[in-house]
């Protein structure tokens, strides 16, 4: 093994690295989790005590930091060159139209272009600009001589209480790692095995190792499992062992495609391509990104042969409620036949 | 001269019979045009499955309940009585949220008290939670500013102090890109800078790899003149791909153009130039095709959201930014966004232009000191 393996160097970091590595590369890329202090543009022209204060009210925010603009076009360049995620404008005569109940607009352009950071922004925007302006209004309805325990319901009649389950503080990580983690794993086992069948160990049929190559992919799917705990949110009492046991089905199918690739004959680049083909696009599948429901058909329908898709809503309920229908999994095993005619092909070449 | 000819033809005899570099130019640009959006065809979440309990029961209520059917992006799929079977549902993913009115909605309303609806949402789906969330915001607010209206009649007003929220001030928050907050505008320019990059790594460096492991008239010339025949083979079938790829591909999916060509090429030219010389670079440090094509395969996640349009630059560890400056994809798709999507001027992205240059100048010298070692271990 230790033999192959040296001679192999790629396979050897395939097996034993690349798991890790990548997915540890993932996650560093969201470890900020919450995307905080994004640069916002602000233009004061009117210069008051109340653009000021509102200002300071955006300011306050964790997510953003203002930078202050002089010159309209410099801020519409930033905003253009991403250097700023979006621009509040305060506008001349802002003041006096307040002070004659004439109707004053504050503009506030974002960056549709960088959809999640524009979602992100969006609330917090409106809490800090609106928390101000409430306080405005409501000094409004006094000098109109509305009641004070009148005017909170008078400003807002109806509230809303917003909750978010199973990913309570919105959590890039959690929202994005666990299927990019699911997406490489399926891939690294595909190349594992495409690797092991056209460069077996020396003096070693291919068919010797496949089981012992499926079972270290395995392990390594139990390890991601394991590190991401804190990001899956397990409820109390669920353990880990239902999800591992369910990647196990999930190796069928990829053990199939790869055995049923070498079997054409092609170069091995050849089927690289081809089966990146098939699993690069995984991710995109899964239904984390767009739900399925409102996939078109045909997306639904190709989704429907990457083994990453059946096993990904089943890891959300469970890591939601502490129980899945793990057992849906089933049809994962369809290609056993075909696996097990592959074997035997495979085991009398080599004889 | 007739050296270089003859090495010419002998490359490009050697590519026209290379069946996967070939299998990866046109299959894997032409499944990825189509593959990679089929998911995000539709643009936005249509409507989600939401479980309504309706605790009240009152005209005002069913006032809310049909604002909030009336909603592009929500969808009763049942009503539900038990807020703990509710809930259970929605984290189980059967339902993609949850509308509670409580009880004495109407009631609280008419005392003049703010009444409040619960809304609870899967936040394992951030698109689907965004639309619920926005959906009843916007409900919500109808309904209120209709009760305002009420308010404002009862009481005898005709100014507009009772009509307005915030009375006299408005917040007009508008997106400046993407006007439409499409998933195509937002994925695509992006993902197909992204994908050439990618192509062209995997078919220039098999190319490499193939010509170095074998031996031939290149042995016989010298490194620029290999540079130079390899790029006028590998590079004009990538240009053209951009092309299409940059252009009509986009287009067919009705996302934005806003970029002068002249000027996307200005930066295409030093991005295809610097990607060239970092394929050729990788193929002669491989031995086996398939792992450069394996590895290009499983970098792909990483540089997609490492490239600044998903999660903020602003936010990535030290190590990435380093790293951000040395793929020529990474520039490069944050220039195709600001000039193609936001319509930022040339002249604003110099600093991405000249790191583009500089990746060419850079990779274009390793590629050469590449091949000169290969060259002087081929003639020992």
């Amino acid at each position: 093994m230790w033999r192959w393996l040296r001679r192999d160097p790629w396979q050897a970091f395939i097996l034993l690295l690349a798991p890790a590595v990548l997915v540890a590369a993932l996650y560093s890329v969201f470890a900020a989790r919450l995307p905080v202090a994004l640069p916002v543009g602000w233009i004061d022209q009117e210069q008051i005590p109340l653009s000021r204060q509102l200002g300071r009210q955006l300011e306050a925010s964790p997510v953003i930091t203002l930078h202050s603009f002089a010159d309209e076009k410099a801020a519409q360049t930033a905003l253009a060159t991403g250097e700023i995620y979006a621009l509040v404008q305060i506008p001349a005569g802002f003041g006096a139209a307040l002070r004659r109940q004439q109707g004053a607009t504050i503009d506030v352009r974002y960056n549709g272009q960088y959809l999640l950071l524009a979602r992100r922004l969006s609330a917090p925007l409106q809490q800090a600009l609106g928390s101000e302006l409430q306080q405005q209004a409501a000094l409004s309805l006094t000098a109109q001589g509305v009641p004070l325990p009148a005017q909170a319901a008078q400003l807002a009649p109806i509230r809303v209480q917003l909750t978010a389950e199973n990913n309570q503080s919105l959590d890039y990580a959690a929202f994005l790692v666990p299927p990019l983690a699911l997406s490489v794993w399926q891939v690294l086992v595909l190349f594992a095995l495409l690797n092991l069948l056209q460069r077996p160990p020396p003096g070693h049929a291919p068919m010797r190792w496949l089981v012992p190559v499926m079972l270290w992919m395995w392990l390594w799917g139990g390890a991601g499992l394991w590190l991401m705990r804190p990001l899956l949110g397990l409820p109390s009492g669920a353990g880990l062992m239902l999800p591992w046991l369910g990647l196990l089905p999930l190796m069928v199918p990829l053990a199939t495609v790869a055995m049923l690739l070498v079997r054409t004959g092609k170069e091995a680049v050849q089927l690289v391509s081809t089966g990146a083909a098939f699993l690069t696009p995984a991710m995109t599948y899964m239904g984390v990104t767009m739900p399925e429901g409102d996939m078109p058909w045909a997306a639904q329908w190709w989704a429907q042969w990457i083994p990453s898709s059946h096993y990904m809503p089943l890891l959300q309920s469970y890591s939601g409620i502490g129980t899945a229908d793990w057992l849906s999994l089933w049809p994962m095993l369809l290609p056993l036949p075909v696996m097990g005619l592959l074997i035997w092909r495979f085991q009398r070449e080599a004889v | 001269m007739s050296d270089w000819r003859a090495l010419w033809h002998e490359q490009a005899r050697a590519l026209l019979s290379d069946r996967p570099v070939l299998l990866t130019f046109f299959a894997g640009l032409i499944l990825y045009v189509f593959l990679y959006p089929l998911p995000y065809l539709h643009q936005v979440a249509g409507a989600q499955p939401v479980l309504l309990l309706d605790q009240d029961n009152s005209a005002t209520s069913r006032q809310l309940v049909r604002a909030l059917q009336a909603s592009p992006g929500i969808r009763f799929s049942a009503t539900e009585q038990s807020i703990a079977e509710a809930q259970r549902q929605v984290r189980a993913g059967d339902s993609k949220g949850l509308v509670l009115i409580p009880p004495q909605f109407e009631q609280q309303i008419r005392r003049g008290v703010p009444a409040t609806v619960v809304v609870s949402a899967d936040a394992h789906y951030f698109l689907s939670y965004g639309t619920i969330a926005e959906q009843v915001v916007q409900a919500s607010s109808a309904l209120s500013g209709e009760i305002r209206l009420q308010r404002q009649l009862q009481h005898g007003h005709t100014a507009a102090a009772y009509g307005d929220r915030y009375p006299g001030l408005q917040i007009n928050m508008v997106p400046a890109s993407n006007l439409k907050m499409g998933y195509l505008d937002y994925v695509l320019p992006g993902l197909f800078v992204l994908i050439l990059h990618q192509v062209m790594i995997i078919c220039v460096g098999i190319a490499t790899v193939r010509q170095h492991r074998q031996s031939g008239r290149w042995q016989r010339c010298r490194s620029w003149q290999i540079l130079a025949v390899q790029a006028s083979l590998l590079l004009p079938p990538f240009l053209l791909a951009a092309c299409w790829y940059l252009g009509p591909a986009l287009a067919m999916y009705q996302v934005t153009l806003l970029a002068a060509l002249p000027a996307l090429w200005r930066l295409l030219l030093p991005f295809f130039l610097a990607s060239f010389f970092l394929a050729v670079s990788l193929g002669l440090l491989f031995r086996h095709r398939d792992s450069l094509s394996q590895m290009m395969v499983l970098v792909s996640m990483p540089l997609l959201f490492t490239a600044g349009f998903v999660w903020p630059v602003e936010s990535l560890p030290a190590p990435w930014l380093a790293l951000w400056g040395l793929i020529p994809s990474q520039p490069m798709m944050q220039a195709m966004i600001q000039l193609n999507q936001m319509a930022a001027p040339l002249s604003a992205l110099a600093d991405l232009q000249r790191i583009l240059w500089l990746l060419t100048l850079g990779w274009g010298a390793i590629a050469l000191a590449l091949w000169q070692r290969k060259l002087a271990s081929a003639r020992v």
